[in-house]
């Protein structure tokens, strides 16, 4: 019968049509003009799956369809700290009302987990007001010192100013220099990937650095290494992540002090460490120092003329490299950086 | 009723009640040192830099009272805070520490100095000093364009050894009888 086939063809419809709002990658609730739940999608059962805090979700869910059934577009941001801390955007709307007064036959929530994009949203924030203090510290720099200039007449203290506006613009520079390296490495910009001998990268890096540690008489050494260590790597990008190591090293040295550089080969991947009897790093500082602008002292961070950026310019480079950064520091006994690159297979090395 | 400007500021200053302010000046304006063959120590206030001497006396009457002034011991800084010293009836304490050249000495002594409703008269080098160690350690927003003109004022707010705003004030120019 006609009917029947009609009956068939609806349910088959509604069952595919309950598949696909499965499918969906957020959370849809769909009540009747009663308020009685009919449709209660995936997403959404597991974003209210009854744990503890979950209650407080389904309730301003259940809150939010019932003022859609009033007649109202509703959206909330609600804060759950319980079982873990996540945020849920709630948005809802009646449904099968002309706009004429008529009762809504029923109502749609939609609830989305917006705790990754407040996140990221936070982190953004904080690296603009960052960024923004970072940029305009130095050229405050220039300008309070051009207006110490202008006029001034002692050639003594024209040329100290002068050297002062050198070093405020130096700053700006690296500051910039970094920004654009950081800012690349995070597009995925970096390029292929080639056989990079680690032996002249190190060797150059320290070479690099070996009149800066000399006037700070800080000893500088790269370990004897038996045999040459292929990896896979940005040669560039991979220089500058060693250089930025052995810099920051050398920088937290106190005189006298022993800058290390070794590598060894382990699990398929080369290690790179850099240590430094130098002032530590404390406890609470390890784990955040490879974030961006982040500074354990910041008045030697400014004697020292620190971009803030360099850390998380070889946790970058690690990271697109398949490797990772690390660091073990004892306050007062000085720190040691673990870099990891996966090596290059024997065929690639050209070997 | 408060302007719209008035009403963050004040919301600031509540959230931060033990902060006073401490009052940085840089020298009125002085005799070219090419017009001046004596020690340069001794190169007195121009006619102009008396008058904004006279002008500081009206800014700094909004902060007071003062526990006390320091000064370069300079003549033109010592004559900047003079009328300051003599309307107000405050202590005045040449320190070694703000003369020109200066520079960590000069952060040393006004860290110490956080906290303390006090006024610090000195040179534009140090000034400058000052300023951006405090932009670079402390994260104080100096503003887009920071300037130090002869004989303005940077009213900056701090306790404890740092500080956490500074606003500027140009000189301003009062006739002298």
């Amino acid at each position: 019968m006609p009917v029947r086939d009609d009956e068939k063809q609806a349910a088959a419809t509604l069952a595919l049509l309950a598949q696909a709002v499965d499918k969906a990658g957020q959370g849809l609730v769909i009540c009747d003009g009663n308020g009685k739940v009919v449709l209660r999608n995936a997403p959404a059962r597991e974003l209210m799956n009854a744990r503890e805090g979950d209650l407080l979700a389904e309730k301003a869910v259940e809150a939010a369809l019932g003022r859609a059934l009033a007649g109202a577009d509703h959206e909330e941001i609600l804060d759950l700290y319980s079982p873990t801390r996540h945020t849920l955007e709630i948005r809802a709307f009646p449904l099968g009302s002309d706009g004429a007064g008529k009762k809504p036959s029923g109502a749609v929530a939609l609830v989305d987990d917006v705790s990754e994009l407040r996140r990221l949203e936070a982190v953004r924030r904080d690296f603009v007001a960052n960024l923004s203090h970072e940029l305009k510290t130095p050229l405050g720099a220039l300008s309070l010192l051009a207006e110490t200039l202008d006029g001034e007449e002692d050639p003594d203290i024209v040329t100290r100013l002068t050297s002062r506006v050198g070093a405020e613009a130096r700053r700006f520079s690296r500051l910039v220099d970094d920004l654009l390296d950081l800012s690349r490495i995070e597009a995925g910009a970096t390029g292929e990937l080639a056989p990079v001998s680690l032996l002249a990268v190190l060797t150059e890096t320290v070479e690099a650095f070996r009149d800066q540690a000399t006037t700070l008489r800080i000893g500088l050494e790269l370990a004897p290494v038996a045999e040459d260590i292929f990896v896979m790597a940005n040669r560039r990008d991979l220089s500058s992540a060693v250089a930025n190591l052995v810099d920051n090293a050398i920088k937290y040295s106190e005189p006298e002090g022993a800058v290390r550089v070794s590598v060894e080969r382990s699990d398929g991947r080369a290690w790179i460490s850099v240590r430094d009897q130098g002032v530590g790093i404390p406890r609470r500082d390890q784990e955040r120092i490879f974030e961006r602008f982040y500074r354990v002292d910041r008045a030697r961070s400014r004697w020292t003329g620190g971009t803030g950026l360099g850390l998380a310019i070889v946790r970058h480079v690690a990271a697109y490299h398949g490797g990772e950064v690390s660091v073990e520091s004892v306050e007062g006994e000085g720190s040691t950086f673990r870099m990891s690159v996966p090596l290059a297979t024997e065929e690639s090395s050209g070997e | 009723m408060h302007s719209e400007s008035a009403i963050p500021r004040l919301a600031r200053r509540s959230a931060r009640l033990n902060e006073v302010p401490l009052l940085l000046v840089r020298h009125a304006h002085a005799y070219q040192r090419r017009d001046w063959t004596g020690d340069d120590k001794l190169r007195p206030l121009s006619a102009n830099g008396a008058r904004q001497a006279e002008g500081l006396t009206s800014v700094a009457r909004k902060f007071a009272p003062f526990i006390k002034v320091y000064s370069s011991p300079y003549l033109r800084c010592l004559q900047t805070v003079q009328p300051l010293v003599q309307a107000l009836g405050v202590d005045l304490k040449e320190a070694v520490e703000l003369e020109e050249g200066q520079s960590s000495a000069a952060v040393r002594l006004v860290r110490s100095l956080a906290g303390k409703n006090v006024v610090a008269c000195t040179h534009g080098d140090v000034i400058a000093e000052i300023l951006v160690t405090l932009a670079d350690e402390d994260r104080v927003d100096l503003g887009p364009n920071p300037r130090q003109a002869k004989g303005s004022v940077w009213v900056l707010d701090g306790a404890n050894g740092s500080f956490t705003s500074a606003q500027y004030f140009p000189p301003v120019l009062v006739e002298t009888v």
